[in-house]
C-alpha cells in the first residue's frame, strides 16, 4: 500500500497551473482519450475486447448449432472438416458454436464477480477509512482472517459451502476478492479524509454518508478502475478453474472451463477440444489485462510496474 | 531480532483463530441440519437425527461447540474424513509430500526463470529483448495453468512421447507440473526483478561502483541487484500461497495424488470434515509461510526491524 502522504500529495490532480521560476506554466495535460489511443498495449487490448463482446451477443444468435444437442455422427470430427471449423467434441457439438455460447457466460462471470466484489469492497472499506477507529478495526481484522486464505482455497470453501454451480462460482470468487477492494478503498479514504474540502464539508454540516458518497468515493475511482479492471480478468480465469475443477458450471453448459474439464478425456484422439476453449480464456484475460495495463499506466503512474 | 518475531507471532494467532472461527461457522451455514452434512447421502430419522446430534454434542451452546472444535485441533485431531473413515490430518500428511514436491519444484523454478528473465529485460530496457520478456511475462499472467497443463501435456506427452501423462512417481514426472505451476509465478518474479532492478540502476550506490571502475557485471550482480532482490523475495513468498492453492488445478490436470486433489473429490463427495480439515491446515501453513517470509524480509533488509 502506498504511504498515506504520497497519495494526498497526488490527489489534487486538477490543479491546471504551477510557478515555475516566478512564470505560470500551464500544464499540456493530453486528454485521456487521446492518452489512451496512444496507448498501444491499452488500444489492442480494447478492440479484441470489443470484438470478444460482439461475438459473445451476435454469436450465438447466427451459429447454426445448438450447444446442447449432439449429433452422434460428426462425434470428434477433426477442425475443417465440412461444418466444424474448429473441429466437433465426443458427442458431435461443433467446438466453435459451443465457444460462441460459453463467451457470454465467462464474461459474466467476470462482471458479476467483481460487481459484488466492488460493492461489498465499498461497504465496508469507505466506512472502515473515513471513520477509522473501530469500524476500522472490526473490518480490517475480518479482512485479515479473509486473506489469511491463500486465493482459490477461499474460493473453494465458499463453494464447498454453497455447492457446485456457476452462479455459485460467481458468489464464491466474488467473495473471496473482497479483501483486494476493501484494503484499497480503505486506503484511499483514509488518506483523503483528511484533506480541506472534507474537513470543509464537514464544518458546513454534510452528513457522515454524502461526505464519502460526493467527496472520498471520486477519489477512489481511478486506482479502483484499475484494479477492477485487471481484476475482470483474474475472476474470468478462476471461474473457469472452479468449472474445470467440476465446483463451477456442469456440463453440458458450454462454458469453456467445463469444455476443457470435458476434453481432458480426450487429450489422445481430440486435441482440438482442448486447445481452443483454453485459447478463448486466454486472448479474453490477454485484452482485459492489456486494458487494464494501459489503464493504470494512464490514470495511476505510481502504480506502473 | 527476538522481539520481532515474538511480535509477529503474536499477531498471528487472532488470525489463526479467525480462520478457525470460519471454518467452524461453515457447518452450521449449510442449509439442513449438521447432522445430514455429516452423515452424507444417508437419510436418517428424526430419532436417530436426535440422538446424533447428542453424541456430537449440536446441542450445547456454540461456544462450548467450537471450544470442542478448537482445542482438538490444537491436539492434531481434525476429524474423521467420511470417505475412507480415516483420521483427517492422517489423509493430510498422506498426501502432503507429494504436494510441497510439486510446489518446491515450481518454486524453484519460479525464481530462477523470473529472476533471470527479469534481469535480462532490465539490462537491455527498452530493446527488443526486454519487449520479448515482457510479452512473455503477460503470457505467464493470463494463460490459465489448467490450460497450460493440457497444452503441455498434448504436446511433450501426447505428440512427442518424451513424458509419461499421469503419475507421481519420479523426477520426470514433476518437470510438466512444476513448470505449469510455476510459470505464472515466474512472470509476476520477471517483471518486477524487472522495474526493481531499473530502479536500483539508478541510485547513487550503483553511479559510485562505477565510478571506482568496477566492471559492468560486478555492478549489476553484486551492487543492483543485491539490493533489486529484496523487494522479490516478498512477491516470491507472497506466491508461495499462490503455489499451494494452484496445486489444486495442477494436480487435477497431472492426475497427481495430492493435498489438493485430496480436496476437490472432498468438495465433490460432500466429505465435510476431510474439507474443512485441509483448509484450516492450509491457512494454517499460509500464515506462517507469510511470518517467515517477513522474517526473511526483515533479515536481509535490516531497516524493516528497526521501524
Amino acid at each position: 500500500m502506498t504511504a498515506p502522504g504520497e497519495t494526498a500529495a497526488s490527489a489534487s490532480p486538477r490543479v491546471p497551473a504551477a510557478f515555475e521560476g516566478g512564470e505560470i506554466v500551464i500544464s499540456q495535460r493530453p486528454s485521456l482519450a487521446r492518452r489512451f489511443l496512444r496507448h498501444r498495449g491499452a488500444t489492442a487490448g480494447m478492440f479484441i475486447f470489443v470484438a470478444i463482446v460482439l461475438l459473445a451477443t451476435i454469436g450465438p444468435r447466427v451459429s447454426p448449432y445448438d450447444p446442447y444437442i449432439s449429433d452422434l455422427s460428426d462425434q470428434l470430427a477433426r477442425p475443417g472438416s465440412e461444418g466444424h471449423l474448429l473441429g466437433a467434441d465426443h458427442l458431435g457439438r461443433d467446438v466453435a458454436g459451443r465457444i460462441l455460447h460459453g463467451a457470454a457466460l465467462s464474461l459474466q462471470m467476470g462482471f458479476i464477480a467483481v460487481a459484488f466484489a466492488v460493492v461489498l469492497g465499498l461497504l465496508l472499506g469507505l466506512p472502515a477509512g473515513y471513520f477509522g477507529g473501530a469500524t476500522d478495526m472490526v473490518v480490517m481484522r475480518l479482512m485479515d482472517v479473509m486473506l489469511a486464505f491463500p486465493s482459490i482455497l477461499l474460493a473453494l470453501s465458499i463453494v464447498s459451502i454453497l455447492g457446485p454451480s456457476l452462479n455459485n462460482a460467481m458468489i464464491a470468487v466474488g467473495i473471496s476478492v473482497v479483501p483486494v477492494y476493501v484494503r484499497l478503498i480503505r486506503a484511499s479514504a483514509l488518506s483523503t479524509r483528511e484533506l480541506l474540502f472534507v474537513e470543509a464539508a464537514r464544518v458546513i454540516g454534510v452528513g457522515h454518508v454524502q461526505i464519502m458518497a460526493r467527496h472520498i468515493l471520486p477519489n477512489v475511482t481511478a486506482p479502483l478502475v484499475v484494479v477492477a479492471t485487471l481484476g475482470v480478468a483474474t475472476a474470468i480465469i478462476v471461474g473457469a478453474a472452479l468449472s474445470f475443477l467440476g465446483l463451477g458450471a456442469q456440463p453440458p453448459t458450454p462454458e469453456w472451463g467445463a469444455m476443457l474439464s470435458e476434453g481432458r478425456g480426450f487429450i489422445q484422439t481430440a486435441w482440438w477440444m482442448s486447445v481452443f476453449p483454453g485459447l478463448a480464456i486466454m486472448v479474453t484475460v490477454l485484452s482485459i489485462n492489456l486494458l487494464g495495463d494501459g489503464l493504470r499506466d494512464m490514470l495511476d503512474p505510481r502504480m506502473r510496474v | 531480532m527476538g522481539a520481532y518475531i515474538r511480535i509477529r507471532l503474536l499477531a498471528a494467532i487472532p488470525v489463526i483463530v479467525g480462520v478457525s472461527i470460519l471454518v467452524f461457522i461453515s457447518l452450521y451455514l449449510l442449509p439442513g441440519d449438521p447432522v445430514q452434512a455429516i452423515a452424507g447421502e444417508v437419510p436418517l430419522d428424526k430419532a436417530r437425527v436426535e440422538e446424533l446430534r447428542e453424541l456430537y454434542g449440536l446441542n450445547d451452546p456454540p461456544w462450548e461447540q467450537y471450544g470442542r472444535f478448537a482445542v482438538r485441533a490444537l491436539q492434531g485431531d481434525l476429524g474423521t474424513s467420511l470417505g475412507t473413515r480415516r483420521p483427517v490430518l492422517g489423509e493430510i500428511l498422506t498426501f502432503l509430500p507429494a504436494t510441497l514436491q510439486l510446489t518446491g519444484a515450481a518454486m524453484l523454478f519460479a525464481v530462477l526463470i523470473g529472476v533471470t528473465l527479469g534481469t535480462i529485460a532490465a539490462i537491455r530496457a527498452h530493446t527488443w529483448v526486454d519487449s520479448l520478456t515482457m510479452v512473455l511475462a503477460l503470457g505467464g499472467v493470463s494463460i490459465p495453468s489448467f490450460w497450460l497443463g493440457l497444452m503441455l501435456l498434448i504436446v511433450f506427452s501426447v505428440w512427442l512421447g518424451l513424458v509419461p501423462s499421469t503419475g507421481t512417481e519420479g523426477v520426470h514426472r514433476l518437470i510438466l507440473p512444476a513448470f505449469t505451476l510455476g510459470y505464472g509465478a515466474a512472470a509476476i518474479i520477471a517483471r518486477l526483478t524487472r522495474s526493481s532492478l531499473l530502479e536500483a540502476m539508478s541510485q547513487d550506490y550503483v553511479v559510485t561502483a562505477r565510478s571506482k571502475g568496477l566492471v559492468e557485471r560486478t555492478v549489476i550482480i553484486r551492487h543492483a541487484l543485491k539490493n533489486a532482490l529484496i523487494p522479490v523475495i516478498t512477491i516470491a513468498g507472497l506466491q508461495v500461497g499462490n503455489l499451494l492453492s494452484g496445486a489444486v488445478i495442477v494436480e487435477t490436470v497431472f492426475s497427481r495424488q495430492g493435498v489438493g486433489r485430496m480436496l476437490v473429490n472432498g468438495i465433490l463427495g460432500k466429505d465435510l470434515p476431510l474439507v474443512q480439515g485441509t483448509i484450516l491446515f492450509v491457512a494454517t501453513a499460509y500464515v506462517l509461510i507469510n511470518i517467515l517470509t517477513d522474517l526473511l524480509y526483515a533479515y536481509v533488509d535490516p531497516r524493516i526491524r528497526f521501524r
